[in-house]
């Protein structure tokens, strides 16, 4: 049973009672909240994860409910708990959907779980990815968006990188992507049947919108991807779009300035990042128009698999 | 579903009987809890001990392997940012020692496993405390900025300055010039403490006698106003009571040492506790000695204050008492830290600054 498949009663229900388990691959939440709000943007941005079966162990217990202070008006600011303690300074109601994926985004990047997480967005072709490792402002969820928006990418993750340790692979996480400013409507130019959450206005990063996810990647969520491309990209507006091949060390070392938990396994997170920077042919991309970029994205992937096919 | 800290104790304490009884419901519960006070990878620590590690049911044992991996890396690094803090303090010829976290790591003790590390704490003499925060602070640990009164409060009347931040690495420091508070009712004579160190990591610091070790950590979770780690401090005692106490003479040393320095109620609070959490096995001549040389009844008012204060702070394990127990024991910490003619114009000020603070306007753009 689906989270978008709960009746809208039933949903509300279970979110301020006993709350919503969600196996989400690297943890297992649980979602709890009496927001009305939150009990309507829940079933538009995961309304094709599976609801977990009672028995599975909760890892993470996240749970938004209104403030009570002497400062504001009551029910006027929403406390998200992480584990029964707050996270995070109380927010505007609107906000519940973003301070939802923070909560997400602080467990994963605390929380490893046997897991080395990066920043950077993770699209698939196939088993293929494609990591697009870069700090924020740098057009990854736009890019990683718009090469969904396709068809021929599936998403794996927007935010963290999930770098399995035993096996080397990249896990999905295909939780919402986090669009600026009015990146949305270049999306929805693409794909028609993107579905978007309100934009919130947000203090440090303007305007976001959340986008939920397609249903062909959040199907897909149990199919690792093997590394195989790696693009650092770049926002410049005023240039042109640019595809450059990278260095692997300079490779590697932008994926250890976006590493959570770097070192804590010592040589072995080492390791697996050197390993996986051998694996892929890096690059770095200056992009400016979202169509070029994607169709250069494309064409790397097209070129690579009729060199493969060459080889063979 | 039964009590959360007893089943965290309980794990602690007799691994094998209990990692069988635990329902995954109760380790739902349980993995925060100890999260919250900071004893998860001392609860994975104790069942790898008991060779039991492999009874724990998949989901929860993710958590603990994380959190073992995490206290083994903190071990690493406390040792080497100790190692940094030394080289910056040697030109001043000064040899620190070292207490708590640091000093456990730094001597080996029992109490340094499964242990997640925060502040550096160290004691120096009072008189070279000036080369010591310039030598740290050429070091690149510095103080947040302090208006006067803040100043004066750390260096007067507290036993320790204000935490040094490492620039860069952010660590913190906790540099202590003596062991109690110089204003406060309880005096330890740090001479004592001193004079009974062992020198570690090639004779560059000190760590105090393990039998110190048990009662500067009991002062301290004693006379304290917060507990956030308190019930991690028990299980440090309990630890470092357990790996010496097989010898019946390191017991008496540690009741004759809590006599001499004027630490027996502590000590006999600490016994109580862990015997009744833990089970540690204290002889019972040893804790009748200890209550004797107290002058006090094994269990009072306060003690049932703090089993009320040392849970987890997290709803379902705290008890209908707990948030009155904490603000009593924080009056009470407050009151043998400085006499009432400091306390009442310190807290007067504390509280006056707060107000102000509260009735500021919210910075705009800080919400959404």
């Amino acid at each position: 049973m689906t989270v978008g498949s709960l009746d809208p009663q039933a949903l509300r229900q279970r979110l301020a009672g006993p709350g919503l388990q969600i196996d989400l691959g690297p943890m297992v939440t649980r979602v709890r909240s009496t927001l009305p709000e939150f009990a309507a943007l829940f079933p538009l941005l995961y309304g094709d994860w599976p609801l977990a079966p009672a028995d599975t162990f909760t890892d993470f217990t996240c749970e938004l409910r209104p403030t009570l202070s002497l400062r504001h008006a009551p029910h006027r600011r929403v406390l998200c708990l992480i584990d029964g303690q707050p996270a995070f300074a109380p927010q505007g109601r609107g906000m519940c959907g973003l301070l939802f994926e923070w909560a997400l985004n602080w467990s994963l990047a605390n929380h490893g779980l046997g897991h080395l997480m990066f920043h950077a967005a993770v699209v698939a072709h196939g088993d293929d990815a494609l990591i697009l490792p870069a700090p924020s402002g740098s057009g990854k969820s736009t890019l990683a968006a718009a090469l969904v928006a396709t068809g021929r990418w599936r998403l794996l993750s927007d935010e963290f990188a999930v770098l399995g340790v035993e096996d080397g692979l990249l896990h999905p996480l295909p939780r919402p992507v986090s669009l600026k400013n009015d990146m949305p409507r270049a999306i929805a130019a693409l794909a028609p049947d993107a579905r978007f959450a309100p934009t919130v206005p947000t203090a440090h990063k303007g305007p976001i919108t959340l986008m939920r996810p397609p249903a062909a990647s959040v199907a897909a969520r149990a199919r690792p991807a093997r590394p195989r491309w790696l693009v650092t990209p770049h926002y410049t507006p005023e240039g042109d779009t640019l595809l450059h091949p990278q260095s692997r060390g300079h490779a590697m070392m932008g994926i250890l300035e976006q590493c959570f938990e770097w070192g804590r396994r010592g040589r072995r997170d080492f390791d697996l990042v050197a390993d996986l920077v051998e694996a892929v042919t890096p690059h770095t991309l200056a992009h400016a128009d979202l169509g070029r970029a994607v169709a250069v994205l494309d064409g790397l992937a097209s070129s690579s698999a009729t060199a493969a096919e060459a080889a063979a | 579903m039964s009590d959360v800290r007893a089943l965290i104790c309980g794990l602690l304490a007799r691994p094998q009987e209990t990692v069988g009884r635990l329902s995954l419901a109760e380790w739902e519960a349980v993995i925060p809890a100890a999260r919250a006070t900071r004893l998860l990878p001392r609860v994975g620590l104790c069942l790898q001990e008991a060779g039991c590690l492999e009874a724990v049911p998949a989901g929860p044992r993710r958590h603990l392997d994380a959190a073992l991996l995490l206290a083994a890396r903190h071990r690493i690094d406390v040792l080497a940012e100790v190692e940094r803090m030394l080289d910056a303090l040697a030109p001043t010829g000064v040899t620190p020692m070292l207490l708590k976290g640091a000093a456990y790591a730094a001597g080996g003790m029992a109490s340094a496993d499964g242990r997640l590390f925060g502040d550096i704490d160290l004691l120096v003499p009072r008189d070279r405390l000036g080369e010591v925060e310039q030598a740290l602070r050429a070091g690149g640990w510095v103080a947040s900025h302090l208006d006067p009164y803040d100043f004066l409060y750390y260096h007067r009347w507290m036993h320790q300055l204000p935490p040094l931040v490492h620039a860069s690495r952010e660590s913190v420091l906790d540099v202590h010039h003596t062991l109690s508070p110089p204003v406060s009712r309880l005096k330890v004579d740090e001479g004592m403490v001193l004079a009974a160190g062992r020198t570690v990591l090639g004779g560059r610091a000190l760590v105090p006698m393990p039998a110190d070790m048990v009662l500067h950590s009991a002062a301290h979770l004693f006379t304290d106003t917060e507990f956030p780690n308190g019930l991690r401090d028990l299980s440090d005692m309990d630890r470092l009571m357990r790996s010496f106490g097989h010898d019946p003479a390191w017991w008496e040393l540690l009741a004759l040492r809590a006599r001499h320095l004027g630490l027996s109620v502590p000590l006999l609070m600490a016994f109580g506790h862990c015997r009744r959490l833990f089970g540690t096995p204290v002889p019972e001549y040893v804790v009748a000695r200890t209550a004797k040389d107290a002058g006090r009844r094994r269990r009072t008012v306060t003690d049932v204050l703090f089993d009320h204060a040392l849970r987890p702070a997290l709803p379902g394990c705290r008890t209908a008492f707990s948030g009155s127990a904490e603000t009593l024991l924080l009056l009470r910490g407050h009151l043998l830290r400085m006499p009432p003619a400091l306390l009442v114009p310190h807290l007067a000020r504390k509280g006056l600054r707060s107000v102000t603070g509260w009735l500021r306007p919210e910075p705009p753009g800080r919400t959404a």
